[in-house]
C-alpha cells in the first residue's frame, strides 16, 4: 500500500509529523471560523445549505419513499394495540365534532352576512405547494425539516408550512428543488399569535420541546387551558388566523399544543399568501383603504 | 494488494479504494437524515460520523487524515441545519484523540476499541453540548443528548462491524 509515498515529497518522519500537525490545527481554526461565519448570519452560509439540500433532495426523496412503508408498519403494529380505546374516542369526538360543524355552519352564514353588511376585502387567495418531508435535522439541538420542493415549484422563504390543520413552521432557506422549514418547536422559532376569544396577543416561542411556549402574554391576559391559538398576522410574515393549537398549562405557564404529530410529519403545505414579506404588510397596513 | 502498474486503471483503483472511508462516513450521514417515524428518532439520531471517523482513524488513519474529517464534519453541518461548523470542529477533535490512542488501541481486542470510543465519544458530545450551548446563549436539555450519546455508544459494535466488513472488501 505504501506505493504513493514515491510521489514527489518523501518527507522525514518529523517533518510529516510536523506538517500533519499543522494541518490538523489549520482545519481546527477553519472551523472556528465557520462557526463564526455562520453566526454572523452570512448569506454564504445559507447558498451552500440550500445546494447541499438540493444536490441531496433525489437521494434522500429515494431513501424516505421505502421507509414510508417501513413506517406504514411501525404504525400498524402500534395500532393494534388500543383500537377498542380509540374508536371509542373517535365515536365521542364524532358526536361532539357534528356539533360543531352545525355551529360553524351557522358561524359562517352569520360570517358572510355581517362582512357583506361592512363590504369587508377578503384574503388574499392562498397558493400553495404540497411537499414531501425528505429529511430531518439529525440531532438535539435543532427541529428542521427539509421539504422536497424548492423555487422551482414556487417555494419562498418565508412562507407557512402547514401540516395537517395546523401551522408546522416557515420556510427559512429555500434551494431550486428543496427548502428548509423552520419548526415551530425549534429555538429561534417566534411566531405573533393570538390566543382564545379574548384575542389576547402573544408571542409563540419555540424551545426545542414538542410544546411551544407562550411568552409576552399581557399581565391580565386571560387565557385559560383548552383556548384556540392562531397566528395574528403581526409582523406580515403570516396571515392571520392560521391555527397554530390549544393552549396547555405546564408549571405556571402557558404552552401550546400543537395538532401535529412531529414525529410523522410526512407532507407539509407550504402556502403562498402573497404577503411578500414585513416590508409589504407594513406598507399595506397604513394603506387608508385596508382598514375602516 | 499493492499493484506494481501505475496506469490511470490503477490510479482509479486505488483512489477508489482509498476513499471508501469517507464515502462511508458520508452515506451514513444521508442516512440519519433520512425521516423514520419512530418517536422522538430526529432528536436522537445515533452519530454515524463520529463512529465513521472513529473506526477509520484507529484502523486506517492514512485514509480518515484530518482534511477529510473536515469535509465530512462540514458535509454533515450543511444537511443538519443546526449551527454551523460545530460538527467540522468536533470531530476533528474527536480526531486528534483518536490518533493519539490508536497505537495503544488498535492491536487490543475490540472491546477496549470500543472502550476508547465510549471515552471519545462522551468528550464529543460534551464538547457539542457546550458548543452549541455558547452558539444559542441556551442551556439545552442535556437528556435529548444524553440519550443521542447512549445509543451511538451501543451501535457502535455492529456499525464497527460493517466498517470491518466494507474494509475487508473494498479497502485492502
Amino acid at each position: 500500500m505504501k506505493d504513493r509515498t514515491g510521489s514527489v515529497l518523501r518527507l522525514t518522519q518529523p517533518l510529516r509529523l510536523w506538517v500533519q500537525r499543522f494541518t490538523f490545527l489549520l482545519l481546527l481554526a477553519a472551523a472556528v471560523g465557520l462557526m463564526l461565519l455562520g453566526k454572523a448570519d452570512t448569506v454564504i452560509v445559507e447558498r451552500m445549505r440550500a445546494a447541499a439540500g438540493d444536490a441531496l433532495a433525489p437521494v434522500l426523496d429515494a431513501l424516505s419513499r421505502p421507509t414510508a412503508a417501513v413506517n406504514d408498519l411501525i404504525d400498524a403494529g402500534r395500532n393494534v394495540y388500543g383500537l377498542a380505546l380509540e374508536n371509542r374516542t373517535l365515536r365521542e369526538e364524532n358526536a361532539r365534532l357534528l356539533q360543531w360543524q352545525a355551529e360553524a355552519h351557522r358561524l359562517e352564514a352569520e360570517n358572510a352576512a355581517l362582512r357583506a353588511l361592512v363590504g369587508f376585502a377578503p384574503e388574499a387567495a392562498a397558493s400553495e405547494v404540497t411537499a414531501r418531508v425528505i429529511g430531518a435535522s439529525g440531532g438535539a439541538y435543532v427541529r428542521s425539516v427539509l421539504a422536497a420542493a424548492g423555487a422551482r415549484h414556487g417555494v419562498r422563504k418565508g412562507q407557512a408550512a402547514v401540516a395537517g390543520t395546523g401551522l408546522a413552521g416557515r420556510v427559512n432557506e429555500v434551494g431550486d428543488r428543496s427548502a428548509r422549514v423552520l419548526l415551530i418547536t425549534d429555538l429561534n422559532s417566534r411566531i405573533p399569535v393570538v390566543v382564545g376569544s379574548s384575542r389576547d396577543q402573544a408571542i409563540l416561542v419555540g424551545d426545542n420541546s414538542d410544546r411551544p411556549r407562550l411568552d409576552y402574554l399581557r399581565p391580565n391576559a386571560r387565557v385559560a387551558p383548552g383556548d384556540r391559538v392562531a397566528t395574528s398576522g403581526l409582523g406580515g410574515i403570516f396571515p392571520p388566523g392560521i391555527p397554530v393549537g390549544t393552549v396547555v398549562a405546564v408549571d405556571g405557564g402557558f404552552r401550546v399544543q400543537p395538532p401535529i404529530d412531529w414525529d410523522r410529519l410526512e407532507f407539509l403545505r407550504l402556502m403562498d399568501f402573497g404577503l411578500g414579506g414585513p416590508v409589504r404588510a407594513h406598507d399595506a397596513a397604513g394603506d387608508p383603504g385596508g382598514r375602516p | 494488494m499493492s499493484v506494481a502498474g501505475s496506469g490511470p486503471l490503477h490510479r482509479l483503483d486505488t483512489a477508489a479504494r482509498a476513499s471508501v472511508p469517507s464515502l462511508t462516513a458520508l452515506a451514513l450521514i444521508v442516512v440519519g437524515v433520512v425521516p423514520l417515524r419512530l418517536p422522538e428518532y430526529a432528536a436522537v439520531v445515533p452519530w454515524f460520523a463520529l463512529m465513521a471517523v472513529y473506526y477509520w482513524t484507529m484502523y486506517r488513519a492514512e485514509l480518515m487524515p484530518a482534511p477529510a474529517v473536515f469535509a465530512i464534519g462540514v458535509f454533515q453541518d450543511l444537511l443538519g441545519g443546526g449551527p454551523f461548523g460545530v460538527n467540522a470542529f468536533v470531530l476533528l477533535l474527536a480526531h486528534g484523540a483518536a490518533m493519539t490512542q490508536r497505537r495503544v488501541l488498535m492491536r487490543r481486542p475490540f472491546s477496549l476499541a470500543w472502550l476508547g470510543f465510549i471515552a471519545i465519544a462522551l468528550m464529543a458530545f460534551a464538547l457539542t453540548w457546550l458548543a452549541m450551548a455558547a452558539l444559542a446563549f441556551t442551556l439545552f436539555d442535556p437528556r435529548a443528548a444524553l440519550v443521542q450519546y447512549v445509543l451511538t455508544v451501543l451501535l457502535y459494535p455492529p456499525v464497527a462491524w460493517a466498517f470491518a466488513a466494507a474494509h475487508r472488501a473494498w479497502v485492502r
